[in-house]
């Protein structure tokens, strides 16, 4: 596989400095792996520099070394390239990056690393349908002609992507938004008002625009799992509610959870945290959830539990009923409504 | 410059991870910051300077440093250890995040502006560790390396100190005519002394003068120096070199530190170096450089980090254990091991004497000495500065067992005739004497803890009651006081051997019972 021209005549033109760059990443990182470099220049770099080519020519030469740059520091932390600890970071820049060649022609830095960072902390995030935020990222590019379009639309698509934990903060940055941008960010029609689907967003945290995300929700999420399979809980967790969700015990590990339509996160929390916190009652004026055997009755119906009915225990918000059992290391969630 | 500089790359993460308790709020601006960095993710300059410190403890380690040695020791649960080769020696893996005391100690000299002393063979790194420092406190590294004082046999008060101007030795009709042009590195915010133990005597004087009393003195004329660090090195511990340093100087040194070996499993590191010419003190980020003001700020925070009782109480009783000498003095007050000494008698002769304790088991029998009140001071500022690097507002009782070897080590001398040393299990603290402090740090806390003073310690109590004041004490329980003391004193002395917290004791008691006699008498007068 060959380099494309400009990028080819941006690395030419300034051999001594890349050598000098990669000298020094050889010494940060004694590990570094100079033959992935060579493969992610010419998988992933190349795509971008070609592409910001054919948009602003002058500003090959830069965006080339700022990019060289960054894939340095990548391959370097084992993030990228053959063999990396993170697998889609290859394909946010060969697939991904090229979709925002204007972005990158003007502010390369900026964008390289906001993308990249990003890619990296959704991977993190149990559960996250990283595959669902890089194809909604691809279609909805040619919305986007500024950075801070491009950070308001990374935010939605990931929390849309199950990171509910950005839940408010991303419907924040929607409002920041034209409202056709804003609606397609959320999944909504092209016709809808935007500040109506805002206001049934924030009411319900089980609300979607999409019709098939808020039916499969209602079929419950399970988060969590035991630590031997990848999991966090060494022992099946105890659930207590509070008004944003719930906090979890497993062994010493504490967590809390987050939970919506799109999905459901743990996020580390305190010992304190969770003996402070306290029953949120229900002021939703919905009856109480009940157990009667496995089965969990509901205002809007029954839904059989796949759990044996002995040591099923649970916690309600406003919102959410959390499901635990002591013969399973997950955590069984599902909306009051 | 390049846009970001993969040496100088500093963590953005904090470095000593805890789970936060605040009111949780989310915040997606999260989701662009991560190991690559932008123009509006560089480190924030209102960072806290405990995690700022911390970032340049970490960056020492992983670019200036070559091998370091993790021998400062934290576990948060029981850590992995092995046995390991026919000496049976404990190879531990820590549960918690280590340290290496190389770099950490003289960080922490540096945040708290204090006396460190590397030790070690040549070629270990000492001096490059010192010029860091220097670098750290915003001054370059030519600045640093030409303020650096290289100690030689030849060296004068006037190269330590200055010169007066030659022009006004000749004209000047009175001493306070003649200028002095003061050595630069007089003004410095971090002093380096090369190899201080090949100074001549009369020039370590006036060394002792900088170093003690922060002032310079030539013909008269008085230099004060600004608060400063100071790093000394030295290939022998004990003082010695081509002049003996003198004791004065030794007690100025709050914490010496050993460069350990260099691991050749490190050995391509090296190689890089070399063939790269990195310098790493000439790389040193930005964002890890003190102002004055922070450095005022952030040991004015180790000041403020709490030492609780309980541990207060365990150094006491550490402490206490070594300045009995029950054959030294005649009046109860100077049957300590300092008369010894004043008086020129032997040592052994004097030990010789002393038949009535288990010297096995008596910790003060295995030093020649006691802890000064220099010496105090220093362990309980570093325990202080370790638990503030730490992100801790209090010491914990790990922060002070890790910190007092390199506080006493040099000052607390023992005594390799002692029993102790004799045993085969104990042959390596004659040599190892880090670990030997640490071991007898160790047993005075077993010992503490088989006394059960944490929760029984009268004399804890009475000084307790006493600390609360003596406004409106009736003569009537004035005196209950009193006879409260004397009663315990009697129980204190009935039948026991005297060992060094018993003689601590007792002195207290002694303190307590004047003090309210004194009172006492007082209100008999009114």
């Amino acid at each position: 596989m060959f380099l494309s021209e400009p990028f080819a005549r941006v690395l030419a033109e300034n051999r001594s400095h890349c050598n000098a760059r990669v000298a020094q990443a050889k010494h940060r990182y004694p590990g570094f792996d100079a033959e992935a470099f060579s493969v992610f220049l010419k998988t992933s770099v190349d795509p971008v520099v070609a592409a910001v080519d054919t948009f602003l020519p002058k500003e090959v030469q830069e965006v080339g070394l700022i990019a060289y740059d960054v894939a340095l520091e990548l391959v370097a932390q084992s993030l990228a390239g053959p063999g990396a600890r993170n697998q889609w970071l290859d394909r946010v820049w060969g697939e991904l990056v090229p979709k925002y060649a204007q972005l990158v022609a003007h502010q390369p830095r900026l964008v390289l690393a906001m993308l990249s960072n990003a890619i990296l902390n959704i991977e993190k995030v149990p559960g996250v349908h990283i595959e669902q935020w890089l194809q909604e990222m691809r279609c909805l590019a040619h919305h986007v002609d500024s950075v801070e379009k491009l950070q308001h639309l990374g935010k939605i698509l990931a929390w849309r992507s199950g990171a509910a934990h950005f839940r408010e903060s991303a419907i924040a940055a929607a409002s920041e938004l034209p409202s056709p941008i804003a609606l397609a960010a959320v999944g909504a029609n092209a016709d809808s008002n935007w500040n109506a689907v805002k206001d049934q967003l924030l009411a319900n945290p089980w609300w979607s625009p999409e019709k098939s995300k808020t039916e499969l929700a209602l079929q419950g999420i399970s988060v969590g799992q035991f630590t031997g399979f990848g999991g966090i809980f060494e022992v099946p967790p105890q659930v207590q509610a509070c008004e944003e969700g719930f906090l979890v015990k497993s062994a010493d590990r504490y967590s809390f959870l987050m939970a919506d339509v799109y999905g459901a996160v743990l996020q580390p929390a305190s010992q304190e945290e969770f003996e402070q916190s306290t029953s949120v009652m229900n002021a939703s004026g919905l009856p109480p959830p009940r157990l009667q055997g496995s089965r969990l009755i509901l205002k809007r119906g029954e839904i059989l539990l796949n759990l044996s009915q002995k040591n099923l225990s649970f916690a309600y918000n406003f919102h959410t009923v959390a499901i635990t059992s002591s013969y399973t290391h997950a955590i069984w969630l599902f909306p009051l409504q | 410059m390049p846009p970001f500089n993969i040496f100088q790359r500093v963590s953005q993460a904090p470095t000593n991870p805890k789970t936060a308790t605040k009111t949780r709020q989310f915040d997606v601006a999260s989701l662009y910051q991560g190991p690559v960095s932008t123009e509006t993710t560089t480190a924030s300059e209102d960072q806290p300077l405990d995690e700022k410190l911390r970032q340049a403890y970490f960056w020492i380690v992983n670019n200036a440093i070559i091998s370091p040695h993790y021998d400062i020791e934290y576990n948060d649960g029981p850590p992995q250890t092995y046995t390991v080769g026919d000496s049976k020696r404990t190879l531990t893996l820590p549960s918690a995040q280590s340290y290496s005391s190389f770099i950490l100690l003289p960080l922490l000299t540096f945040i708290t502006r204090k006396k460190c002393l590397f030790v070690g063979g040549p070629g270990r790194g000492k001096t490059a560790s010192a010029v860091l420092m220097g670098v750290l406190s915003g001054a370059t590294v030519r600045e640093v390396r030409r303020a650096m004082q290289h100690g030689h046999p030849q060296m004068s008060t006037a190269d330590l100190l200055g010169n007066p101007l030659p022009a006004d030795l000749i004209n000047a009709q009175n001493m306070e005519d003649i200028r002095i042009s003061w050595r630069k590195w007089l003004s410095m915010r971090v002093k380096i002394v090369d190899e201080y133990n090949r100074i001549p005597t009369r020039t370590q004087s006036a060394l002792l003068t900088v170093m003690g009393d922060n002032y310079a003195e030539l013909l008269g004329h008085i230099y004060e120096c600004p608060e400063s660090a100071w790093y000394l090195t030295a290939n022998d511990e004990q003082g010695g070199g081509t002049y003996q340093v003198i004791d004065a100087l030794k007690d100025r040194i709050d914490v010496t530190v050993q460069a350990l070996a260099f691991n050749p499993h490190f050995l391509n590191n090296l190689l890089l170096r070399i063939e790269e010419d990195i310098r790493p003190e000439q790389l040193v980020p930005r964002e890890i450089i003190f102002s004055d003001e922070q450095v005022d700020h952030a040991a004015a925070a180790i000041r403020q980090i709490e030492l609780p009782e309980a541990v207060r109480r365990r150094i006491e009783f550490f402490v206490s254990q070594f300045e009995l000498c029950e054959t030294a003095g005649a009046q109860f007050e100077y049957m300590t091991k300092d008369t010894a000494r004043l008086s020129g008698v032997d040592w052994n002769q004097i030990v010789v004497a002393d038949n009535g304790r288990d010297r096995l088991k008596d910790l003060g029998c295995q030093t020649r000495n006691g802890v000064s009140v220099r010496a105090l001071i220093s362990l309980l500022l570093f325990s202080k500065a370790l638990a503030y690097f730490r992100g801790s507002s209090a010491v914990d009782l790990e922060d002070v067992r890790q910190i007092l070897p390199f506080v006493l080590i040099g000052k607390l001398q023992a005594d390799l005739e002692a029993p102790f040393f004799s045993l085969p299990e104990n042959a390596a603290y004659r040599v190892d004497r880090l670990s030997w402090l640490r071991r007898i740090f160790d047993l005075a806390n077993d010992e503490f803890n088989r006394l059960d003073l944490d929760r029984e310690d009268p004399v804890r109590d009475l000084s307790a009651e006493f600390e609360k004041g003596l406004n409106n004490l009736s003569e009537r329980e004035t005196r209950a006081r009193l006879s409260k003391i004397e009663r315990l004193i009697a129980d204190r002395a009935r039948g026991r051997k005297l060992y060094g917290h018993l003689y601590d004791d007792l002195l207290k008691l002694k303190y307590l019972h004047q003090r309210y006699t004194n009172y006492l008498h007082w209100l008999r007068s009114q």
